[in-house]
């Protein structure tokens, strides 16, 4: 994403831009590569502004994942609506329903909450469940085990009690978590094949549409990741149900920049630091939060003004409070106050952050042109 | 309220149309300024879904910006036209909360829901060169419209349907739209 001086100095900084423009390019781009529709997650950039101006293309539908993101949407686009928590309550269950958006049931307890609402929406519409990835494909790592969705056991129980009140399980979600991908993908989609006869016995019925989730990781396009391969697995699948992914990162993270400004430099035993007007506060994900090395950020930096000279030694770029773990990247080369630094594919899940420390402002939040 | 409902009978001695087919500011960064609506009981959720629009023209636009447009069309035509009347600006939208643009707030503007009325007491009491601007921009999902805005005249002398004809073209009162249509009545 460019960004010049001039555009720059629009901006309040610490910021974030967003392009619209490059949001529908990679999730064109991406339901291209996966041969499939791609439901929107919601929570990967929840920017009112960013989602008004995209969700004209949102049309295989959107995820949310709570009464705030439901309110954020509602109204405002008719692209189908999937509300998935492990955390669903009655309220949320009624406000989706009456929002005629699709319920997917992530535990025995949700499907008995649903089940004993006698809620006409439901036997309308039906309802999805979503199967536990980890124990769909019969993984045994720490890493890929997580706490959603439902084993196929109880899946089936589902469908059977949601049966026996006239509720249709219409849809299954698998999602294996972030960046799983490239390890789960085939994995899942072979796994989903064996499974799904049981399910539908269970039910009586074909299921007529199936989340594969995805865990496509953010910078997905320069990966070289082997689609061919991917959608040959999904063959069998889709000559017996509607295939959709889902994604966040892999759609918004390109489309995102973080901006902070350089507000003062000094220099530690030869070290160099820019103090900047945004860091942790406001780019909790960019901050060096853990003792092992987070990726290293080298953000593009804007001068404002004719540089002095060159300078080789290494820059570290902190944010602005008085936490050690405010440290968001490192560059190189001259520096000055009043410099920008733009770090680029900051478009997905950046915008959160867990800390209000010193009582900083939260960055502000802008469309590119 | 869909685009379509507001429709203002009679004729305009002249008009032009176009349409938002882009982001019509270049180069300008337009802060976030859309907000949650702060809904809890399941009735306003099924109130407020049933305002959906589908399939829906792309927003381009902040609300912001919807007034910017408009007041640069109010500043245009009031430039550019002598002997102008009254300018009414059909305005819908939930935008309460977005200070509006000077020009807008002029004694000589009309900011209004429904035109029709005022525009046919004024034609009835014989004034002219009433300006009648309809647009059915979109700054929101809540706003519906086909992003399009028509221009009109009404009631025009003769210099007036003159100015208006030179203005109203792609390099000015249009510059920022595309697709400009100009009906001459007669």
């Amino acid at each position: 994403m460019t960004t010049t001086p001039e555009q720059l100095e629009q901006l309040e900084t610490p910021c974030y831009l967003f392009r619209p423009d490059i949001v529908l390019e990679d999730l064109e781009a991406l339901r291209a590569a996966l041969g499939t529709g791609v439901v929107v997650s919601f929570k990967a950039n929840p920017f009112i502004d960013l989602f008004v101006r995209c969700c004209h293309a949102f049309t295989d539908g959107v995820e949310l994942a709570s009464l705030g993101e439901l309110n954020a949407v509602v109204g405002r686009s008719a692209v189908p609506k999937f509300v998935n928590t492990p955390a669903l309550d009655k309220q949320l269950l009624m406000a989706a329903l009456a929002c005629r958006a699709t319920v997917v049931l992530d535990s025995a307890d949700q499907v008995e909450l649903a089940a004993g609402l006698g809620h006409a929406g439901l036997k309308q519409r039906g309802v999805w469940l979503r199967l536990n990835a980890a124990s769909l494909c019969g993984s045994e790592r720490s890493s890929d085990r997580d706490h959603f969705g439902m084993d196929v056991d109880t899946a089936c129980a589902a469908v059977r009690t949601l049966a026996d009140k006239g509720i249709v399980v219409t849809g299954l979600h698998v999602h294996a978590g972030s960046n799983s991908f490239a390890r789960l993908g085939v994995a899942i989609a072979r796994a989903l094949s064996a499974a799904l006869p049981r399910l539908e016995a269970a039910g009586g019925r074909p299921i007529e549409c199936l989340n594969l989730g995805g865990g496509i990781p953010a910078n997905w396009q320069s990966l070289n990741l082997d689609f061919e391969t991917y959608r040959a697995a999904l063959r069998p699948l889709s000559g017996h149900a509607t295939i959709v992914h889902e994604a966040g990162r892999a759609i918004f993270a390109r489309a995102g920049s973080f901006i902070t400004r350089v507000v003062a430099t000094k220099d530690i035993d030869g070290h160099r630091i820019a103090v900047c007007d945004g860091g942790i506060s406001q780019a909790f994900l960019l901050a060096r939060t853990e003792q092992f090395p987070r990726r290293k950020l080298a953000p593009r930096r804007v001068a404002m003004a004719p540089e002095s000279g060159e300078d080789a030694r290494p820059l570290q770029i902190v944010g602005n409070s008085c936490n050690r773990a405010d440290v968001i990247g490192d560059a190189e080369g001259a520096v000055a106050v009043r410099d920008y630094f733009v770090f680029d594919y900051c478009g997905a899940y950046h915008t959160y952050s867990p800390v209000k420390f010193l009582s900083l402002e939260q960055a502000n939040l802008y469309i590119a042109p | 309220m869909k685009a379509a409902s507001v429709v203002i009978a009679g004729t305009p001695s002249v008009s032009a149309r176009a349409k938002l087919r882009a982001m019509p500011f270049p180069g300008v960064a337009v802060k976030a300024c859309l907000r949650r609506v702060p809904l809890a009981d399941d009735r306003e959720f099924a109130q407020i879904a049933s305002m959906e629009i589908s399939p829906p023209e792309p927003v381009l636009i902040s609300p912001g910006q919807r007034y910017e447009l408009l007041a640069e069309i109010v500043d245009s035509v009031r430039a550019r036209i002598d002997g102008l009347g009254l300018v009414i600006v059909l305005l819908t939208g939930s935008e309460f909360l977005i200070p509006l643009p000077a020009s807008l707030l002029s004694d000589s503007v009309a900011l209004t829901h429904d035109p029709q009325p005022l525009l046919s007491r004024m034609l009835a009491e014989g004034q002219s060169n009433l300006v009648c601007i309809s647009q059915w921009l979109r700054s929101d999902g809540f706003v519906p419209g086909d992003n399009t805005i028509e221009v009109a005249l009404w009631a025009a002398t003769s210099p007036a349907r003159e100015a208006f004809l030179a203005v109203a073209t792609p390099e000015g009162l249009f510059r920022r739209f595309e697709s400009l249509e100009v009906r001459v009545d007669g």
